[in-house]
């Protein structure tokens, strides 16, 4: 299993899950992004920022801290981006 | 090994502190009222808490442990995402024994722990005696039994809290001297007989606690386990007439 950064071992057996979970929340942000529903955009990037760093993947907690933003300001263009950054990102560890 | 309490909506975050704190024994909630039952019902050494709750509100249950009296003083730490310095402030001030903003390194939570652990249990001793399912609470002068999931005050008189406060501070018997000078003062004249009638008294009162007072013949008072509640005939019959 591939990380961004080291982390330690017991970690790195529950790095699946976490990214099936990412792949389920890109899902759900991007139903969310077509209903406006900004709120939840939110919620999700907060989670995203608060645990990703040590599962090993820092530059993913910049993207969610910058989704977070760009969803308490209401930007639908940016937050498009930052998604299409985000899917980039983790396809590279996600099989 | 400490048992710790934690409070947190993530289950990745759960996840993930379990396993960055193999030498605990960690049970999980992510919902407040949850939290509550437990905290009512089992003891915790410290609890790991999360702000933003699905169902609540992480400062409540600070209040709730500062102020309620249905809850043990449990060292908390609050582990959350918001980490400006206000939300450090307004969660220290709502009781907080120490503050982790996320993302957290393994490593520094498990430093955190330790350090809390170090200075927890001291403080919680001093200001509260647990045995079994009765809690002294020493500066409040009040007493509680845990029984049904329920934390009830026992109405004891400020003698018979002094009294079961002396046992609860020893490991062996007390001598009856020893009980009246604690509890009158080495200046006031009392009879034996009174001490007798007061523990006679208490001993009723705690009669659903794991615990009761015995009398070794000729020694003293103490407390010992039990979990069979005594009838009132049996505890009649055991009163200690001389020492």
């Amino acid at each position: 299993m591939k990380t961004e950064s080291q982390i330690e071992p017991e970690i790195l057996e529950i790095v699946p899950l976490f990214l099936n979970s990412r792949k389920e929340d890109l899902r759900h942000l991007e139903d969310y992004l077509q209903n406006k529903n900004f709120d939840e955009i939110k919620k999700i990037a907060h989670t995203i920022k608060g645990i990703s760093r040590p599962y090993g993947f820092p530059t993913l907690e910049d993207m969610s801290r910058q989704l977070e933003t760009q969803a308490l300001e209401k930007q639908p263009q940016e937050i498009q981006k930052t998604l299409h950054e985000m899917k980039t990102y983790l396809s590279k560890y996600i099989s | 090994m400490a048992n710790i309490l934690l409070i947190e909506d993530s289950i990745e975050a759960q996840i993930l502190i379990q396993k960055s704190l193999p030498d605990h024994a960690i049970e999980a909630t992510k919902f407040y009222q949850e939290a509550v039952k437990l905290l009512e019902t089992k003891q915790y050494d410290l609890i790991l808490l999360d702000l933003n709750l699905p169902d609540g509100n992480g400062y409540d249950i600070c209040q709730q442990l500062k102020e309620g009296t249905n809850i043990p003083r449990i060292p908390i730490i609050m582990i959350t995402g918001q980490s400006g310095v206000e939300d450090r402030i307004k969660g220290l001030n709502s009781g907080a024994d120490d503050y982790i903003a996320k993302p957290f390194s393994p490593l520094e939570l498990k430093a955190r722990i330790e350090s809390v652990l170090r200075r927890g249990p001291t403080r919680t001793d001093q200001n509260q005696l647990v045995f079994g399912n009765l809690t002294l609470k020493i500066q409040e002068q009040k007493a509680y039994i845990h029984a049904d999931s329920k934390q009830k005050q026992i109405d004891l008189t400020p003698v018979e809290f002094k009294i079961l406060l002396k046992l609860s501070q020893s490991q062996n018997t007390v001598p009856r001297k020893d009980l009246m000078h604690f509890v009158w003062g080495k200046d006031f004249h009392i009879s034996p007989r009174n001490v007798d009638t007061h523990v006679c008294k208490l001993r009723k009162k705690i009669e659903d606690a794991s615990l009761t007072i015995k009398n070794k013949r000729g020694q003293g008072y103490f407390l010992a386990q039990t979990n069979v509640p005594k009838p009132v005939t049996s505890f009649e019959r055991e009163l200690p007439h001389s020492l």
